[in-house]
């Protein structure tokens, strides 16, 4: 028997009738979407968590007020939320002076709180590692458009939107975001499979 | 007839944004095209790296507890 899933929709109008787990059920069906995509902006771990707490809070109060009239379309805009705050904090980010200790290195880095763990690192295939990194060096417009398509599981019209451009430039980046990988991959003259 | 099929086409192709007449084409011709093979392999690899993370699950209880608060409740 399939189990049909309840739609997000739906569950808002729960939520907004008193149902705490309706929220929860949407907290938990779209978390990793989410959060690998803000993770995908701004590279950083830790601004990533405080980054998809304020999305989830401005859901809320939007939600709450009555604002919200996305009827099934919740992920593409509480994408849209997140992108915004994503996209401002590293506006900051550049603005604020880095925090350098005497030997020269970025005492937040050094820190590295969210490092993986050992055994996480060998569990992660070195290929897959390899291919993540260099996602991580695509300019942002590119990377943007190839983690909504293909961890957000966006269409390139919903990616139109969200970022404010249209289907052709998403399109358009997705394919430089390959030309960029070839020429990464090429350059570390290590091959993928 | 002969079709012109695009970078761009290819991507839409994969992703299952294509019509259905230019899928056909696709389907038909990729035999005789390996270019189009290269590329629909590189846009394969990226998505099976594809590895989502999940936020603290700390960061998810306080979000839940904040969903909660009567400030924020309109009823």
């Amino acid at each position: 028997m399939t189990k049909t899933l309840i739609q997000d929709g739906v569950l808002i109008k729960r939520y907004l009738e008193g149902n705490q787990a309706a929220f929860e059920t949407l907290v938990q069906r779209h978390k990793m979407r989410i959060f690998t995509s803000v993770l995908a902006v701004v590279n950083d771990h830790y601004l990533a968590e405080d980054i998809f707490q304020e999305t989830f809070i401005k859901i809320i109060k939007s939600v709450k007020s009555g604002k919200y009239n996305h009827e099934d379309k919740f992920l593409p805009w509480a994408l849209r939320i997140a992108r915004n705050l994503a996209i401002d904090s590293i506006r900051v980010k550049k603005r604020m002076p880095n925090v350098v200790n005497s030997d020269g290195y970025d005492l937040f880095e050094t820190l590295n709180i969210y490092a993986p763990s050992q055994e996480d690192l060998q569990v992660q295939k070195e290929e897959t590692r390899l291919l993540h990194s260099w996602i991580n060096d695509l300019p942002l417009e590119q990377r943007e458009v190839l983690i909504l398509r293909n961890y957000a599981d966006l269409s390139f019209k919903e990616i139109a939107a969200i970022t404010d451009t249209n289907i052709n430039t998403c399109i358009g980046r997705m394919h430089y975001a390959i030309i960029n990988l070839r020429k990464m991959m090429e350059k570390s003259s290590v091959k993928i499979k | 007839m002969i079709k012109t099929i695009t970078q761009s086409d290819l991507i839409c192709y994969f992703y299952g944004e294509i019509d259905a007449q230019t899928k056909d084409y696709i389907d038909n011709n990729i035999d005789f095209n390996p270019d189009w093979v290269t590329l629909l392999n590189d846009l394969k690899e990226i998505k099976d790296s594809v590895r989502l993370e999940a936020p603290s699950s700390s960061n998810i209880q306080i979000i839940l507890e904040e969903s909660l608060l009567e400030e924020n409740h309109s009823f």
